[in-house]
């Protein structure tokens, strides 16, 4: 399976990787110091004095030539700082990492959800085209994509929590009088497993129910059409219609030939997705109050203090390249067509 | 089928002219003052004289939203005008002079692409100061390399076709070819994406007011007025919050509808002609 040639592959990909990376951190340097009128003033607020002010700018090199400060400001990154959160007084990729574990049970979670609801209906629709099925399951797509998902978020609360009480609280992964399961690896579900925590385990998949069909949603609704319309290209493919010559059962027909053909642009859709669903992420942790990076910045944002935010677009930009390096190379792996 | 393509078409179309007219005759259609404060009145449900109930300050729900429908289109269009402006000119460019210019334009492209739309709208919003005309460049900088991709597409596409290649024979300049033979005819896509812009416009633009860095209070803006009821719902009051999130949805959908509808019948024409 490591063929040489997956592994050149990946590393081709990985050194493309690095002009990405360049090209961000311009950006964001570019937002985080060229566009404010004065960087010092951000990150102190309106009221700060003007020697305070003027230390800050040193400390923050802004005395110095716009190149130069790019360059302290890359081999900042390089060194992993991506600036000091006021608010916490604390590094901002140390917070970001600190909450990270959150967003990612979160987000697989969500994609959990997305894979199995998305793929099946999507299947059947296209299965069962323009029937009364296929066109409500299309108008749920798409009013899947046109709401808010901050709104949505309220409006699953209201129902299930207060009008039906069947969810708990909505104040973040346990409830108050759960303790965390030991930290193995920051998801409490796999940890709770893990350890053999039974209470944890429940509670923290009830609080996690609400929050990830939430986020699941614009995701959901884009793989949903992205299953029909690919299911219906393979479907109309000559060699299904071989298949279906050659007598064989309608499930096998299904199953073994149309989906497996149909997965391989799913799965670059799911890589996609992942940037949707650092979107959805930063709107949903906030209705839940789901401690995770978003949650952080958010919060960070309510006392004014915008420096994280840059770290993470950093952050999370990074990690979403490095996912849609992996699709590729799956791309790759599953689908032999694709010479190397 | 086709029938109900029509159908979900023409009921898009119904709710954007009425968004558009809400949007423009919004001071006679509202039925109380939108930021005038009665604590007396406050948080009550709908009904009566208040349809939509009112928020925690006694404002009229309905009339915030009637007056939201001014403060949306005005983001929604002038996000796209932004986005569109810069990013099919810079597809065009890119497009029709290839070369370098092609290659940089379009990786700066990519580099924007890169990032989760919201955060980087986040991001900006940020730097600019928070507020409506900070979303506003936030947004309509996000959209950007969308356009600019379909504007090179189609450039390339055209850029070929013989009545192109006869006005080059005249000897046209380049500017005369851009604007006269080459940008009427890639419109199609360029306005099927517009339109679907639109909605998402609306809800990335309301996603940084609930978060704080898009309108501020008391501007009515939809994205806001949720950002304020998020409260009330877990203490009953539900329609603070509910209203204006129907609203979006009902106008996103309409945009994502319409613009669906739209690709319908601009792309079998589009692939007859090649």
């Amino acid at each position: 399976m490591f063929r040489k040639g997956i592994l050149l592959l990946i590393g081709k990909r990985l050194l493309l990787l690095v002009p990405t990376l360049v090209g961000i951190s311009i950006l964001i340097f570019i937002i985080a110091r060229v566009i404010p009128g004065d960087p010092a003033r951000l990150v102190l607020g309106e009221s700060a004095t003007p020697q305070s002010l003027e230390a800050i700018r040193r400390e923050m090199g802004l005395d110095k030539p716009i190149w130069m400060q790019y360059l302290i400001y890359t081999e900042g990154i390089l060194r992993g700082d991506l600036g000091k959160s006021v608010r916490t007084n604390r590094p901002v990729l140390r917070d970001l990492l600190d909450y990270f574990p959150a967003t990612l049970e979160l987000t697989l979670a969500a994609i959990l959800l997305n894979v199995i609801i998305a793929v099946p209906f999507g299947i059947q629709s296209a299965l069962r085209r323009n029937s009364f099925y296929d066109h409500l399951s299309r108008f749920f797509a798409l009013s899947g994509v046109s709401m808010p998902i901050f709104w949505f978020g309220l409006i699953l609360i209201y129902l299930f929590f207060f009008v039906l009480k069947w969810a708990p609280a909505p104040t973040g992964r346990l409830g108050i009088l759960t303790s965390p399961p030991n930290h193995i690896t920051g998801l409490f579900v796999l940890d709770s497993l893990l350890t053999g925590n039974g209470e944890a385990l429940i509670d923290s998949l009830k609080h996690l129910v609400l929050p990830a069909f939430c986020l699941s949603t614009w995701s959901m609704a884009i793989l949903l059409r992205m299953t029909r319309s690919g299911m219906l290209d393979v479907l109309s493919q000559d060699y299904i219609r071989t298949a279906r010559a050659k007598g064989l059962p309608r499930r096998a027909i299904i199953y073994q030939h149309a989906l497996r053909n149909a997965l391989i642009p799913l799965i670059t859709v799911l890589g996609l997705n992942f940037g949707i669903l650092l979107n959805g992420a930063v709107l949903t942790e906030s209705i839940f109050s789901w401690p995770g990076m978003g949650l952080y910045v958010v919060e960070s944002i309510t006392w004014l203090d915008y420096t994280p935010i840059q770290g993470l677009a950093i952050f999370a930009t990074i990690i979403y390249a490095l996912i849609n390096l992996v699709v590729d190379v799956l791309y790759v792996v599953i689908d032999p067509r694709i010479k190397l | 089928m086709a029938f109900l393509k029509n159908l979900s078409v023409s009921v898009g179309l119904v709710i954007i002219v009425l968004l558009f007219f809400t949007a423009i005759f919004a001071n006679w259609m509202a039925p109380h003052d939108p930021i005038r404060i009665d604590l007396q009145s406050k948080l009550m449900p709908p009904g009566g004289r208040f349809l939509c109930g009112t928020d925690a300050l006694g404002r009229d729900i309905l009339s915030r939203i009637v007056f939201g429908s001014r403060v949306s289109t005005l983001i929604a269009l002038s996000c796209v005008f932004i986005g569109a402006l810069f990013g099919v000119t810079l597809g065009i460019i890119s497009g029709f002079f290839g070369g370098r210019i092609d290659e940089f334009i379009m990786r700066t492209m990519d580099m924007i692409l890169a990032f989760p739309s919201l955060i980087l709208a986040m991001a900006i919003a940020a730097s600019l100061g928070p507020g409506i005309s900070s979303a506003i460049y936030a947004v309509g900088f996000v959209q950007i390399p969308m356009y600019a991709r379909i504007a090179r597409g189609s450039t390339l596409s055209v850029r070929e076709l013989n009545f192109v290649l006869a006005s080059r024979s005249f000897g046209a300049s380049s500017w005369r070819l851009i604007f006269v033979d080459i940008l009427p005819n890639i419109l199609s896509p360029i306005i099927v994406n517009a339109t679907l812009g639109l909605g998402s416009a609306i809800l990335t633009a309301a996603g940084l007011s609930f978060l704080g860095l898009g309108a501020q209070p008391p501007m009515p803006e939809w994205g806001q007025m949720i950002a304020e009821g998020r409260a009330n719902i877990v203490s009953g009051e539900w329609w603070v919050p509910t209203f204006p999130g129907l609203a979006i949805m009902a106008t996103v959908l309409s945009f994502n509808l319409v613009g669906d509808g739209l690709r319908d019948i601009l792309d079998p024409r589009l692939r007859g002609r090649k």
